[in-house]
């Protein structure tokens, strides 16, 4: 490397390099000049990319593959998010380079071309959703569902960032839910409407929902006990529990109980009239 | 593209190939066979060819068997569990079809038995490429105990009209037009089907239809009752040796291939349940709902012929059927051809 003085450099690229994500991220206090690599006169800057300095560091005799190495090392390629992945995807593409000349992505699992188009896609979806995702650690499955979202959707989706901030259980659920009924959410819904999404949702499975709420009216009158069916009433066998903390709490419930067989009676009706018993 | 392995090039099938004037290339292997729907790789590996069809004890079947001598499909169905179940999509042929003749007569020395090739890929669908039929048939029409089904969605029937139709059944899977075209990727359209079935009738053998998987959709009732007019406007009744109906199921990963796929199939526009054989199925209530429906619709005008449920609760089968399959053994003696045997 070689120290070379800002004046002798009239044309520094900033924004080539400038992978990191989010970018308040990247190191703000400089501590040594930054480092430049130069291809066809443009000279790009490596590191503090927002920084303009009075001296900068030159690679000398460097081709693209040190240059990353470089930006790459200088801030850690330990621990990067999805985001960054995909900012440098498009880096190395930029230059008509191949991911598989670069085994970092193969440390991150990047591998195939479904996870690459996924990562390439990445790049493109709004500044909220990437703030997003860079926070959290999604599969590849869950990424490859939400960049084939048409574009009212993915308004949606980020609308339900801003609106819920979700867990990243919820979050995946909703991109799932929303990809697989992406033809029927009409195109002039573009924000997060809870009601909306809910009916459409619903319409997956009309029948068992009905059910389940009608039967939550009747289990909730069975209270203290719970009751419960744990297949998914393949079968027309209900659990009932109850939760002690005293004898007395024991001796109570058969009391509460005796008046309860009618509504195990219209359970079972109910259960009958959906065919479960 | 048709690519035999060295190690098959006794096959019988490079005869049939040379006659036909049909370009063939040598492999050392199947690796060196682009892994296309488009492409046929005979192979010489030894297999288990006959076997029972797999089955499990909550969900009822019966007792058909199964010849895997084909494994792969040149259509691509969107609900297809082979997609999820081979690790290829070249359609693999074995060689080693005089192994498959001594399984079948071995089988039908040890009772009386259904018989089928559509498992693990059409039966039909290149026929007039493998010429299996010429293989099948002449053997079984042998064989008074077997009686062998070719399972198709193609109406690739031409070759069957060379043959005598004796102990034969060509059977065809059904759904409604829209969803043919939407999830049955390449597979012969409604109508075709149909008219195929109409000339094997026609011709002599007896016919079978598979209402198998139905989809739930938007159009559920007006499609499926249509399907069922038009087989009734051009199938005869006496024709028909069975028909069975279930509902789409599958195990939990096929989704994840659907949405990679095929991202706008009527498939994910429903939600499943996981069941107790861990496969995933419409909730119970939404399977009653369609197979009374489909029931009903097919003995509106087909009062006698023989309908069963595959894979399905024998609670189903109690209320929608008025009787619980059994053992599937006991079961499999109420299919018709069972019936010139007591």
């Amino acid at each position: 490397m070689k120290l070379i003085t800002a004046d002798q450099l009239p044309n520094i690229d900033r924004v080539t390099f400038n992978w990191t994500f989010p970018e308040n991220k990247a190191l703000t206090s400089i501590t040594y000049p930054p480092a430049l690599w130069e291809k066809s006169g443009i000279y790009y800057q490596l590191n503090y990319f927002s920084h303009c300095a009075d001296e900068y560091f030159l690679i000398k005799n460097g081709d693209f593959p040190d240059a990353f190495s470089f930006t790459t090392g200088f801030h850690g390629s330990e621990n990067l998010n999805v985001i960054e992945l995909s900012n440098l995807l498009f880096l190395i593409e930029t230059f008509e380079y191949n991911i598989s000349d670069f085994i970092l992505f193969e440390k991150y699992g990047v591998a195939g071309n479904r996870k690459i188009r996924t990562l390439r896609a990445l790049k493109d979806l709004p500044e909220s959703i990437k703030q997003y995702l860079a926070l959290k650690n999604f599969s590849f499955k869950t990424l490859n569902l939400l960049v084939r979202l048409p574009e009212n959707i993915i308004n949606i989706v980020e609308s339900y960032i801003v609106k819920k901030n979700p867990s990243v259980s919820d979050f995946k659920k909703m991109v799932a839910e929303l990809f697989d009924m992406k033809e029927d959410v009409p195109r002039e819904l573009t924000i997060y409407d809870k009601n909306e999404l809910e009916k459409i949702f619903m319409s997956k499975n009309m029948l068992q929902n009905n059910f389940l709420k009608e039967l939550k009216l009747l289990t909730d009158k069975m209270k203290p006990v719970e009751v419960k069916n744990t297949d998914n009433f393949e079968t027309d066998t209900l659990e009932l529990s109850i939760k002690i903390n005293s004898p007395e709490d024991f001796e109570r419930i058969p009391e509460q109980m005796s008046n309860k067989i009618e509504i195990i009676k219209d359970i079972y009706k109910l259960m009958e009239r959906y065919d479960l018993h | 593209m048709i690519y035999i392995d060295k190690s098959a090039s006794d096959s019988r099938f490079i005869d049939i190939f040379d006659n036909e004037g049909r370009n063939f290339t040598f492999v050392n292997g199947m690796d060196e066979v682009e892994d296309s729907k488009n492409n046929i790789y005979i192979t010489s590996g030894y297999n288990t060819f006959v076997h029972r069809c797999p089955a499990t004890k909550i969900y009822r079947c019966c007792n058909y068997h199964v010849v895997d001598l084909v494994e792969g499909c040149p259509f691509d169905c969107t609900y297809c569990i082979l997609q999820e179940y081979l690790n290829h999509n070249v359609v693999k042929v074995h060689s080693h079809v005089d192994k498959v003749k001594d399984e079948i007569i071995s089988l039908s020395k040890k009772g009386t038995f259904r018989l089928g090739t559509g498992e693990l890929s059409d039966s039909l669908a290149y026929d007039h490429i493998l010429k299996l039929s010429d293989f099948f048939i002449p053997l079984i029409n042998k064989l008074e105990s077997i009686q062998f089904e070719f399972k198709t969605k193609s109406a690739n029937v031409k070759r069957l009209f060379n043959h005598n139709p004796k102990n034969i059944l060509v059977s065809w899977s059904l759904n409604p037009e829209e969803i043919v075209a939407a999830e049955e990727h390449g597979a012969a359209r409604l109508d075709e089907r149909i008219d195929a079935a109409a000339m094997c009738a026609e011709y002599g053998y007896k016919v079978g239809f598979h209402f198998d998987p139905l989809i739930y959709y938007n159009n559920f009732e007006k499609g499926y009752s249509g399907v069922i007019k038009r087989l009734f406007e051009k199938i005869p009744e006496q024709s028909v040796e069975y028909i069975s109906i279930s509902t789409f199921r599958f195990i939990p990963g096929l989704l994840d291939i659907v949405r990679e796929k095929f991202s706008s199939s009527q498939l994910l526009k429903s939600d499943y349940v996981s069941t107790l054989d861990g496969k995933m199925r419409y909730f119970k209530s939404q399977r009653y709902y369609m197979l009374r429906y489909v029931v009903k619709s097919i003995r509106e005008y087909w009062p006698h012929v023989f309908l069963y449920f595959c894979m399905e609760h024998e609670s189903v089968w109690k209320n929608l059927m008025g009787y619980g399959p059994g053992k599937r053994e006991d079961f499999e003696m109420n299919f018709p051809f069972y019936r010139k045997f007591l």
